[in-house]
């Protein structure tokens, strides 16, 4: 999950970045463009700050963060999990009792053994923007919001002063909040960010929850129209300004006021699912940025964006496995079938899966067709006796549109990256599918228990 | 199954104490005379014998609060825990021998066989626990145990029980009062430790003081669920052990409870915690947070605990209320999570790591109990479950619509949406889902909920409106009509007339309120 997320903030939903970026080993960076990775591991990076290119010895390059090269390509719409808990977003061509035949667009036709796979996600889709600024400091204006503490500069709003800024935005019930918080060095920022927020008037009771970042941490807040009038949420006191070298920090809020649940996600992490305590679950849409500072220590507050959020997904796909022996089968409408996919067909209307649902009495078993349309997660039965893989991975790959591969080998070059799979067997991709590269250098923890 | 093994061993054992006990009469204001209930009539008036009257005497309905029959455990228990749900909430226990567009029918042991229609019922449960069951009661009270700090090997029978006087008297003595009772540690009393009572089908908690735990010692399995009713009155303050294997530190130097001294129990301490649960997991539930501890006693007999460490530790229980409570624990994977009202509350993870299986899981038993860990706050506890991990229809209560009926599968995982057309001669349910039809063999089939759009009203309770309670799981209601004491006339707003074989019963609620608040009482 984590990993996940990760990816999509590095896929430049949130901004491009500008060059590929090296972690080296004790936290050193370099910035410049990665020409190849070769056999022996060596990085050649092309940078500004050396007339030659330099060579990285192997194992120097903890990480490289690859540049992107415009936005990400539409996903294809399903995302297979092997055994070992890799990913890759592919397009379903058919499956057998013997293999998964899948088209990855970074990778190109590819079959898998079905004994590799785990899980199978359909209907992966890029989730709806129902806003994405900020665009103007008009669209902040809201209210008694005071703008002239406020400059706005491009996807940003600067505070050079105590200022506060609202906006009525479309907020689904289910939304995802994203934004990136900057603060200039040595200074200790206080943001706070209102979101289902009413938009009352000042001091007036609401239901609204808020964000709170400064030099004592991290805090979100239920403000609550009756009974205790402020709630703490979660208190993140480790997450202090001083923990982020950058000055910046990407907070992502996925809320779901049908459950009255959020969750917080930190520069790509996921940092915990909390419950709202109070049963008035906000129901407004507004957001509202309050920066207060002393003139001369600008605040930013940039790339808001709300998005739909659906957590069938999520929930699905945390969902326990059940007999380990059966496939298990879900919906769209949630449901869920126990037995074995036998296979996945193409037809005229689509794709077709053919699932033989099974009781303890095999007579009784039903074989179902169910078009690949409503079908939502599958589940495959986990192979008897499988060893954990104990093969040493020394290399991640990110890829675009959540993916992500632990391979043994991997080779980078002008065009396109080569690399071994364990259980895939040898790769080949294009070079800008790669978001990122990681070393390991220990082994991988094993897939979680189904 | 273990299940079908085991609930029909229980019930045997707890027929043969039902026979030998009296029955309870309680009266709204609070009188209570022993004795035997032999009929209702018209009135309606329950007739009461007892040895010191020359005859039986009637007692108006009205003024009857409920009739515990034979100290509460049946003559004959219920064979299964099947049954089907109806709309004005009762249960009735039975096995469901036919469904068709307009029936559902029950082949009951205590009214025969049953026709209901169909729109009066909302659920059926055929295997309402889905898998292996591993406990299920509380039917039977000397299964479980109270121990206490002092005495961690159980209550011996001549502690008396904290009687309100006496804690009355605690709470308002004197500073210099409550100093003469305290030891070096500031932790004696006096005052004997409370105890739990067990009544009907339930534990409950009454005492001012805390400091007695409820336990049973076996019980869980390596994946388990462990699930009950709790109600409350004032603050919930409850600790929940499970996965405990009760090990007893070593008494430090001094301390036992000889000249009568008890070791006393701070309100909300948690370091009682390992000394009664010993290396166990222990769930601290208050009404708007809650805390999970691990509790350990080394091999040199050192207790200590530790807190789980979660982000968020809000929940939202109201002060006096009732709650479903499930506790998900996994020894081998180390996944532990807590549900309240079918709703995913918190998940913690234990067990780091690869090559770890069990190894820092810290409950280290298979037992579980209860303690309540505030002053006057009494609790109920009642309908305890302990089953396989898998044994639930847990994830099937992702599945939310008014417009179609809901199948859930045994298995705890499976489930379908569509409209339950028949119950087929093989005993299968004909079901029409969105992709085809099923037919689902009825004993794979742990409940169906009826779409809740095709469902009759909920009828109003009738003024005089008895609820039959029976055991291990049922209740009836409806206007009583007449009973020999040992069948009861019922009418009933879903089901019509019915005759009541009270073999199985183990209450008459003529006074049942909804307020949990007002329908508890436990000394009888």
């Amino acid at each position: 999950m984590i990993l996940r997320v990760g990816v999509l903030w590095g896929c430049g939903l949130i901004g491009p970045l500008c060059a590929d970026e090296l972690t080296l080993d004790g936290g050193a960076r370099l910035t410049g463009t990665v020409r190849s990775i070769n056999e022996a591991g060596v990085v050649e990076l092309a940078s500004e700050l050396s007339p030659e290119p330099v060579l990285l010895k192997r194992g120097t390059v903890e990480k490289v963060e690859f540049k992107s090269k415009g936005a990400a390509p539409k996903p294809p719409g399903a995302l297979v999990e092997l055994v070992n808990g890799d990913q890759l977003p592919v397009a379903i061509e058919a499956l057998d009792d013997g293999k998964l035949t899948v088209v990855s667009p970074e990778a190109g036709r590819l079959e898998i053994p079905r004994d590799s796979l785990k899980t199978l996600q359909l209907g992966v889709r890029s989730l709806k923007v129902t806003y994405a600024g900020p665009r103007s400091l008009d669209e902040w204006t809201h209210g008694e919001g005071d703008a002239k503490n406020w400059v706005f500069e491009r996807r940003g709003l600067i505070a050079n002063g105590p200022a506060t800024a609202s906006a009525k935005l479309t907020l689904p019930q289910q939304f995802s909040l994203r934004f990136t918080l900057k603060w200039q060095a040595k200074q200790i920022p206080n943001f706070q960010i209102y979101f289902a927020d009413p938009l009352k008037e000042k001091g007036a009771l609401c239901d609204r929850y808020y964000l709170q970042f400064g030099g004592a941490g991290l805090e979100i807040k239920r403000e609550a129209a009756k009974g205790k009038r402020w709630i703490t949420i979660v208190q993140l006191g480790n997450r202090n300004p001083n923990d982020f070298p950058d000055h910046q920090l990407q907070v992502e809020l996925k809320v779901d006021r049908n459950r009255s649940r959020l969750q917080l996600i930190l520069n790509g992490k996921i940092e915990g699912d909390y419950i709202d305590p109070i049963p008035a679950v906000p129901d407004g849409s507004g957001i509202t940025l309050v920066c207060n500072t002393q003139n001369g220590s600008p605040l930013e507050i940039r790339d808001i964006e709300v998005l739909e959020y659906d957590d069938v997904r999520d929930r699905q796909y945390s969902e326990e496995r059940g007999e380990a022996t059966l496939d298990g089968l879900l919906t769209r409408e949630d449901e869920r079938w126990g037995g074995h996919l036998r296979e996945i067909l193409k037809t005229g209307d689509g794709q077709i899966f053919r699932f033989l649902i099974q009781y303890k009495d095999k007579r009784d078993d039903e074989l179902k067709e169910i078009p690949g349309a409503y079908v939502s997660t599958v589940f495959f039965a986990a192979k008897d006796g499988a060893k954990p893989d104990d093969q040493p991975h020394p290399f991640v790959l990110r890829l675009r549109g959540e993916g992500l591969l632990r391979v043994t080998s991997c080779v980078f070059n002008e065009e396109t990256v080569s690399a071994v799979h364990p259980l895939l067997g040898p790769m080949n991709f294009r070079r800008e599918a790669i978001v990122a590269m990681e070393r390991t250098d220990s082994k991988p923890k094993p897939a979680p228990e189904p | 199954m273990i299940r079908k093994t085991l609930i029909p061993w229980l019930f045997s054992l707890a027929g043969l104490a039902a026979a030998d006990s009296p029955d309870l009469l309680r009266f709204t204001n609070g009188d209570q005379l022993h004795g035997t209930f032999i009929g209702i009539k018209e009135g309606p008036q329950a007739v009461w014998q007892r040895e010191d009257v020359a005859v039986p005497v009637d007692f108006k309905t009205t003024r009857i609060r409920h009739i515990v029959l034979h100290g509460g455990r049946p003559l004959k228990p219920l064979g299964s825990l099947s049954h089907l749900g109806l709309v004005n909430g009762d249960r009735l226990p039975g096995t469901i021998t036919g469904i068709d567009g307009k029936h559902v029918t029950l082949d009951t042991t205590y009214a025969g066989v049953l026709r209901i229609p169909r729109k009066q019922v909302s659920m059926l449960a055929p295997n309402p626990l889905g898998g292996r069951v591993h406990y299920h009661g509380p039917f039977i009270e000397n299964e479980w145990k109270m121990t206490h700090s002092t005495f961690p090997d159980g209550l011996p029978d001549d502690v008396k029980p904290d009687k309100s006087d006496k804690a009355d008297k605690a709470d308002n003595s004197d500073k210099s009062d409550k100093a003469d009772k305290s030891d070096k540690d500031g932790k004696v009393d006096k005052d004997p430790p409370g105890r739990w009572f067990f009544s009907g089908s339930a534990w409950y908690w009454k005492n001012k003081r805390a400091g007695t735990a409820l336990i049973r010692e076996t019980g869980m399995p390596d994946r388990a669920v462990l699930r009950f009713d709790l109600a409350w009155k004032n603050r919930l303050c409850l600790a929940i052990g499970f996965h405990a294997d009760f090990a007893r530190p070593k008494p430090k130097e001094g301390e036992d409870n000889k000249g009568g001294k008890v070791h006393g129990f701070v309100p909300g301490d948690a370091g009682d915690l390992p000394r009664l649960f010993g290396n166990s997991y222990v769930l601290q539930i208050y009404s708007n947070y809650m805390m999970l501890y691990r509790t350990a006693v080394s091999e040199e007999g050192q207790p200590s605990i530790e807190q789980v460490q979660l982000n968020n530790n809000n929940l939202r229980l109201m002060e006096t209320g009732e709650a479903q409570v499930e506790v998900r624990s996994n020894r081998r994977s180390g996944a532990i999570s807590l549900f309240i009202n079918d709703e995913f509350i918190a998940q913690w993870s234990e067990n780091d790591g690869a090559g770890n299986e069990g190894a820092g899981f810290a409950g280290k038993g298979a037992g579980f109990g209860f303690l309540v860990q505030g002053d006057d706050a009494p609790v109920r506890i009642s309908d305890i479950v302990v089953s396989e991990w898998n044994g639930m229809p847990d994830s099937a209560r992702s599945l939310q619509v008014d417009d179609q009926d809901i199948v859930l599968m045994a298995n705890g995982t499976d489930r379908y949406a569509g409209r339950v057309d028949r119950l087929d001669e093989q005993g299968k349910v004909l079901f029409e889902g969105k992709h085809g039809q099923f037919h689902f063999p009825l004993e794979e089939v742990a409940e169906i909920r009826f779409a809740r759009e095709r469902l009759a009203a909920a009828p109003e309770d009738p003024a005089d409106n008895l609820v039959v309670r029976f055991s291990p799981i049922g209740s009836v209601s409806g206007r009583p009509v007449s009973s020999d004491g040992s069948v009861l006339g019922i009418l009933s707003p879903s089901a019509g007339e019915l005759n009541l074989a009270l073999d199985a019963a183990v209450m008459l609620d003529f006074n049942c309120s909804k307020q949990i608040s007002d329908n508890w009482d436990a000394e009888f």
